[in-house]
């Protein structure tokens, strides 16, 4: 069952998730053939898969796989357009953590 | 025309469906449950009702974790709280389609679980309403918990309540489904009002409320306190300055006067104006920084 689960993080909670799989929400801000920079609180460089298809400026969601290096391998991603509240992401990110008990097994 | 008449014959379908569908396949998720209940249990059957009625906002680690609900076969608890029917928001990651059922596999990235959907074959909108959902899609369900006829797998029944969703309602979602999981294990968020770690309720710190926070979560009792229950909607700013607001009369008093009273930063109080006036709690009197109270 944990296999499935992908926890909240932003580029702060990395480290704490290397060679685990993460969800990460972000906005589009460099785009450099495979790997992609998206900001989510702070700048995470991520390597694309080939069904990746990001713009600049858009904000993503990825499913991804946390690097030594604390860069992402995509696993799957979804493009969610331009219209994304940053805020309500960030709480969603720190009640992943802090409530964990709803969200996943440590 | 045709918008109105496509209005009441939803309208009707959507009712008869609820209703007289109740024996067939598609209701049989929704009535079983109430009947099973009150047949089994006639001497609990209203306490009974009163929570399969109720909508309650989860994660699908939740569900997965659920547990059964001692002596009322097919009902749950979560947080030691009956369960009647549930929402959440996932992303579709399978759909498999049998003759009168639609099977969705869902992960919200805390587990993942499948939601069955009931197709009337006889409905010329059903194909219509199936081709709208696609892999990978966002969408809201609302259903019950059931497990597969003797297994222990789990899965949701969707009579007819699966639809997309934007991402922020996503997201929206989780923090209402943390909101209400924190409500039933810690008590009613009231009590926190002046004790909070949050941002929004540091400078509550300071406030008249706080020495009720050490007391037990009955003991405060004080009406029109920044803790009173028909403020529980405000944000903590919202709340001490309704507690100073619902003590004024007609004439109301001014921000700088409230944030006076209230201990709070002017700009707090008048970044709370339009929270009390969108929600009825208080109204403008001789200009916009002037604020009365409503029904006090």
């Amino acid at each position: 069952m944990s296999t499935e689960q992908t926890p909240r993080v932003n580029s702060s909670l990395l480290e704490r998730f290397v060679g685990q799989t993460v969800r990460l929400v972000g906005k589009v801000i460099q785009l450099r053939g495979e790997t992609a920079t998206v900001d989510s609180t702070g700048n995470v460089l991520v390597h694309m898969n080939k069904d990746t298809h990001w713009s600049i400026g858009n904000f993503v969601e990825v499913v991804a796989r946390v690097q030594q290096d604390l860069s992402l391998k995509t696993l799957m991603s979804v493009d969610l357009g331009m219209d994304v509240d940053m805020n309500a992401v960030e709480y969603v990110v720190e009640v992943n953590h802090r409530y964990r008990e709803i969200f996943y097994d440590s | 025309m045709s918008g109105y008449q496509g209005y009441g014959g939803n309208d009707y379908s959507y009712a008869g469906g609820g209703g007289g569908g109740g024996g067939g396949g598609g209701g049989g998720g929704w009535m079983t449950g109430t009947q099973v209940g009150s047949q089994g249990s006639p001497g609990s059957a209203s306490k009974d009702r009163s929570h399969t009625n109720t909508l309650r906002p989860v994660t699908i680690k939740q569900l997965l974790e659920a547990q059964p609900a001692p002596h009322k076969d097919g009902e749950w608890k979560i947080d030691d709280h009956d369960l009647g029917h549930i929402t959440f928001c996932g992303q579709i990651r399978n759909i498999a389609e049998q003759a009168t059922s639609l099977t969705y596999r869902l992960d919200d990235g805390t587990g993942t679980i499948e939601a069955k959907q009931w197709v009337d074959p006889e409905n010329p909108h059903a194909h219509e309403a199936r081709t709208k959902l696609v892999e990978n899609m966002y969408v809201r369900v609302l259903g019950q918990l059931r497990t597969v006829m003797n297994s222990q797998r789990r899965y949701v029944t969707a009579a007819h309540a699966i639809r997309p969703v934007e991402f922020n309602e996503v997201m929206y979602h989780a923090l209402e489904a943390t909101a209400v999981h924190l409500h039933f294990t810690r008590g009613p968020k009231e009590q926190f009002a002046s004790g909070g770690g949050d941002k929004g309720d540091v400078q509550m710190s300071g406030m008249g409320g706080a020495p009720q926070a050490h007391s037990s979560v009955t003991g405060t009792t004080a009406p029109k306190a920044a803790n009173d229950p028909a403020f529980a909607i405000l944000s903590p700013t919202g709340r001490a300055a309704m507690a100073f607001i619902s003590t004024l009369d007609a004439e109301g008093a001014h921000i700088s006067v409230i944030a006076q009273k209230t201990n709070l930063p002017v700009r707090e109080v008048s970044k709370v104006k339009a929270e009390l006036t969108d929600n009825g709690f208080a109204y403008y009197t001789v200009d916009d920084d002037t604020l009365a109270p409503m029904n006090f």
